[in-house]
């Protein structure tokens, strides 16, 4: 497994919510990388970034920024909120607010907002140019665009994107992906994501670290290329599907064959059969693993 | 650089290979920094863990070095490391040949017969 | 500072909110206040209470929080150090505003309770009064705060509990001061409330007009059309605030005035004047690029504003007279000059607005002869119900030749046929007030709703809307004590009447014609009575027997229900025509939509 620094480290967060409980003994975000946080709809994706941007304070446990400031000084010092970017759901922007207004208020809240590239932004992401309308009657998608343009036009070392991809239509998600990688690069190694995703397929060619959330825990986490090697897809002859059956972490079969991901140190145990061996995709990996915990918590 | 998704082989290994060759056949000169990581990735449109992946095995490999706060430099090749790193390249090159010719059932003095052909041809 | 202090911009469009809890609080109030009235002191008191209670923990949760409360959200805010600050300092505000709030809330449970605990004996001096007080106080803040805090999740339970209790003692602490002052039984309760209200009235209306009308205005989209049913929300809302709120707003003046035995008719007035005003306001403030008579439409504000300070005032300067044998306030004889003037300044408008601008406002006077015709047949139908009256009555009382005999007897009686001209002459003067009702009812909601519901559930809707509307006139001007019942009589004339103006106004597509049904239908009762005065309407005993009849009588307006133009597509193709409003045809274009559409109507 690759070392790495921190740029978020949080331990013992604790967040309860009715039935739902969040429950993360130890995290961690590697520094310079972009690093995606996986789930289903009600995992505790977006809890658990509010946690960690303090839109939210109703947790328990204990966090640590860029190495240095604690959540404490996350509330009292302004430098670290204004080192970190944060997008996200519900009220983002207050409904009433125009798109001009909106401008305006984020040159006001943000000493280091760029209006200039803000705008450029805008452009770039092809966001209606209509001033006078209100935010809350733009499409999902153009809101969107517009938080995005809105956290990349500041100064910040650290990105909290909430399911940035979700409303944008594939075109744009290639113009995501091209951001983040254009914001990771432009302060080599010292500048973060973290972003939600629930289809995580639309997002794999820009994701370095994968937290993979469910019920509130995590159930995965490493680094991309680390996870390849550690899971193989298996592909096999429908005869040895009962062989294979007990090493293999999710398996679809048919008529022909089957096909499963499992752990790359399992498979000598499948010595003897004739497998085809696989390098999985980030997809592959989270379907599995979801899966997997599924039959384990007995939902279907 | 010609990345591919689809081929199979990884795509670190494909980075990995196309710096290999260029390195070894001396496109890229001794000294000379590699584009950052993160450029890189940018400029492939691929994750920054498959570039550094990449890098770390030409580092691995002993072509270039991890300068601190600066990338990574290429080293200076040796002939001899030149001439191993070749062959190697010969020999994966023949034995895809052989697998193919496996598979078209082509006799060892057949496939001898096939390469001796091509090699008066090129020379030619 | 000063750039924190710019920061505030961002909350400014949410203060219309904050207003319209007020407003919410004192309709509240007004509730209560009626409820009191209606169900005695004891159980009065409890009502009174509860509704309080339920409409501030409503506001507070639903609306405050909305705006500082919640934990989450305001992502953009709480994610700048200097957004946290605003929001901390709105979260301040809003307590603020919410002891305010606590203090009248308090203050009115105090007054209103203080007469019944002291019939009960359960206070005998002021610092019973302040005990007591307190003690009203701090159990709906405690009952308030508890809730608040659960929702609140930001502070420390503590933290929050901490402030409130503080709130509740510097709160009761004013609240029970006021309440001293007001122990000395010189001071009749009425007139201290009263002018709490109009204080408050006063605050409300500066504040709406000052800081939300403007953020109002602007945010009006600019619309290249005029088509009567358009639904926009805002226009609706400000329809709905001004027909209804300003309704609501004057229920509790009424009833004072009614308790204190004053004249009410200027209220009456006022009241027909709201639902123009609503669209008026919402027309000038919307279609900007459409041309709309400018006259015509300020002079229904302005009408509608006169009229309204009018009948406010004539409860606090009940200055009577008589006239033509009945007591009145002068300040409702003003209301009918202002009302003459209104009509001739209205034809002067309308004439000078020009075809174009009377087009798009709907004032032009369509299909002439069929008009004139639909408005004979309602006269005929209109007596034509009061003979079914008549006669259901005579077959109640066993004298139905008796019942006929009284019938004809209306038309023969000098008095009655001597009101004919009377009644012609008034049309012209006095049309405003009713072009006031259904310019709003007909022209405007009318549409909306059959959009909505379709033509004829469209229609019935709006006559039940438009009856519970008259509900402060049915309990204290229309009816005396009978209320509920005179209620329920006036839901089921205006669905009646709705019924038929409704297929008038779709048959004709001219407003004018339920203008004058709306003028015979009123005035007629004084032809039926022989009473010039407006004493025929006044202070009616409805018994829950005569509803029954009045349904049987209002079967004549019924029978248009089963019109085939009640039938067929929600939205009423005439009223697209009117506008002019070519209509969109996805594949070809635009197209016209008037052909045949002249024929068809």
């Amino acid at each position: 497994m690759m070392e790495f620094n921190s740029v978020i480290h949080g331990e013992n967060i604790l967040k309860k919510y009715g039935k739902f409980r969040l429950d993360i003994p130890e995290l961690d975000v590697p520094r310079g990388f972009a690093t995606a946080l996986i789930g289903e709809n009600g995992a505790g994706k977006s809890t658990l970034l509010d946690i960690i941007a303090g839109i939210r304070l109703d947790y328990k446990g204990s966090l640590r920024f860029f190495d240095r400031y604690d959540d404490k000084d996350r509330e009292n010092d302004p430098a670290v909120k204004n080192a970190i970017g944060y997008e996200g759901t519900g009220n983002y922007f207050l409904p009433m607010w125009t798109v001009k207004q909106g401008r305006e208020i984020q040159k006001l809240l943000f000493d280091s907002f760029d209006e200039d590239k803000y705008i450029e932004m805008c452009r770039y992401l092809a966001v209606p140019d209509e001033d006078n309308k209100k935010i809350s009657d733009l499409s999902d998608g153009n809101q969107m665009k517009l938080k995005l343009a809105g956290v990349l036009a500041r100064d910040t070392e650290l990105l909290l994107l909430d399911e940035p991809a979700s409303p944008l239509d594939p075109l744009m998600r290639d113009k995501l992906c091209d951001m983040i990688r254009e914001y990771l690069q432009s302060d080599e190694g010292n500048k973060s994501v973290l972003f939600s995703t629930h289809n995580i397929a639309d997002m794999e060619a820009v994701t370095d670290y994968m937290i993979l959330v469910e019920n509130g825990r995590i159930v995965e986490q490493g680094f991309v290329e680390d996870l390849k090697e550690k899971y193989v897809v298996v592909k096999g002859e429908k005869a040895d599907e009962e062989f294979a059956e007990k090493v293999l972490y999710s398996k679809s079969s048919n008529a022909y064959g089957f096909e499963g991901l499992c752990l790359a140190e399992r498979l000598d145990e499948l010595a003897g059969i004739n497998v085809k061996v696989e390098i999985p995709s980030l997809s592959q990996i989270c379907v599995a693993i979801m899966k997997q915990n599924s039959a384990l918590y007995g939902i279907r | 650089m010609i990345i591919s998704q689809m081929s199979g082989v990884p795509i670190y290994q494909q980075i990995a290979d196309n710096f290999r060759t260029d390195i070894l056949e001396g496109k890229i000169a001794e000294g000379t920094y590699l584009p950052s990581i993160r450029s890189l990735a940018r400029d492939l449109k691929i994750s920054v863990i498959t570039t550094m992946k990449a890098y770390e095995i030409l580092e691995q490999e002993g072509l270039i070095t991890a300068v601190q706060g600066k990338g990574y430099a290429v080293n200076a090749q040796d002939g001899n490391m030149l001439r191993e790193q070749h062959m190697r390249k010969v020999e994966e090159g023949l034995l895809q040949a052989i697998a193919s010719a496996r598979i078209a059932g082509l006799s060892q003095s057949e496939l001898i017969e096939t390469l001796k052909l091509l090699m008066t041809l090129q020379e030619e | 500072m000063g750039e924190l202090f710019g920061i505030y911009k961002v909350f400014t469009p949410q203060k219309y909110r904050i207003f319209a809890v007020y407003l919410g609080t004192i309709l509240m109030m007004a509730v209560a206040l009626l409820n009191n009235i209606l169900y005695g002191k004891g159980i009065g008191l409890i009502v009174t209470a509860v509704l309080l209670l339920a409409a501030d923990v409503y506001l507070d949760l639903f609306v405050f929080q909305g705006i500082f409360g919640k934990n989450f959200g305001f992502g953009l805010l709480r994610n700048s150090d200097r957004g946290l600050k605003v929001i901390k300092k709105g979260v301040l505000a809003d307590r603020l505003r919410s002891l305010f709030q606590h203090m009248i809330v308090m203050m009115f449970t105090g007054f209103m309770s203080r007469d019944y605990f002291i019939e009960q004996g359960y206070i005998e001096g002021p610092a019973d009064l302040i005990l007591m007080i307190l003690t009203i106080g701090m159990t709906e803040y405690v009952f308030n705060t508890l809730i608040l805090n659960i929702s609140r999740r930001h502070e420390t339970f503590f933290e929050g509990f901490l402030l409130d209790m503080l709130y509740i003692l510097a709160g009761s602490a004013v609240v029970a001061g006021v309440g001293f002052l007001f122990m000395n039984e010189s001071v009749p309760a009425p007139y201290p409330m009263l002018a709490v209200m109009g204080f408050l009235t006063i605050i409300v209306t500066y504040a709406m007009v000052e800081r939300v009308g403007r953020r109002y205005i602007n945010s009006f989209e600019i619309s290249e059309k005029n088509i009567p049913g358009d639904d926009s929300g805002r226009r609706m809302w400000l329809f709905i605030l001004i027909a209804f709120g300003l309704d609501a707003l004057m229920i509790p003046a009424m009833y004072i005035g009614k308790s204190n035995g004053t004249d009410l008719t200027a209220f009456m007035v006022a009241q027909m004047m709201y639902p123009a005003c609503g669209v008026a306001l919402g027309g000038l403030l919307s279609y900007r690029r459409v041309r709309l008579p400018k006259i015509a439409y300020w002079t229904i504000i302005t009408t509608g504003l006169i009229t309204l300070i009018l009948a406010a005032s004539s409860v606090m300067l009940p200055l009577e007279f008589e006239m033509a044998g009945t007591t009145t306030t002068i300040l409702y004889y003003i209301s009918n000059f202002v009302i003459m003037i209104a009509s001739v300044l209205m034809i002067v408008g309308l004439c000078v607005a020009g075809k174009e601008k009377r087009e798009n406002a709907g004032f032009r006077f369509r299909n002439p002869g069929r008009s004139l015709l639909i408005t004979a047949l309602f006269i005929v139908l209109y007596f034509a119900r009061v003979f079914i009256l008549c006669i259901a009555d005579g077959l109640i009382n066993d004298s139905v030749a008796e019942a006929v005999r009284d019938f004809v007897n209306i038309f023969s009686s000098g008095s009655s046929v001597q009101l004919i001209p009377a009644i012609v002459i008034n049309l012209p003067l006095t049309f405003v007030m009713f072009l006031g009702e259904e310019y709003g009812w007909r022209y405007y909601l009318q549409p909306i709703m059959q959009k909505k519901l379709g033509r004829l559930p469209g229609v019935i809707l709006l006559g039940i809307l438009w009856g519970i509307w008259h509900v402060g006139a049915d309990f204290t001007y229309y009816s005396d004590g009978t209320g509920v019942q005179m209620l329920l009589a006036q839901i089921v004339t205006c669905v009646s009447l709705g019924i038929f103006f409704g297929y008038a106004y779709m048959k004709t597509d001219n407003i004018w014609v339920p203008v004058m049904m709306h003028f015979f239908n009123n005035n007629l009762i004084m032809f039926l009575s022989g009473d010039a005065s407006v004493n025929a309407m006044q202070g009616n005993v409805v018994s829950w027997t005569d509803i029954p009849l009045m349904v049987i009588g209002a079967a004549v307006f019924w029978l248009f229900a089963f019109a085939s133009i009640m039938r067929g597509e929600k939205e009423c193709p005439l009223y697209m025509r009117k506008a002019g409003v070519a209509e969109v045809d996805t594949i070809n274009g635009t197209k016209a939509v008037a052909d045949g559409m002249g024929e068809a109507v």
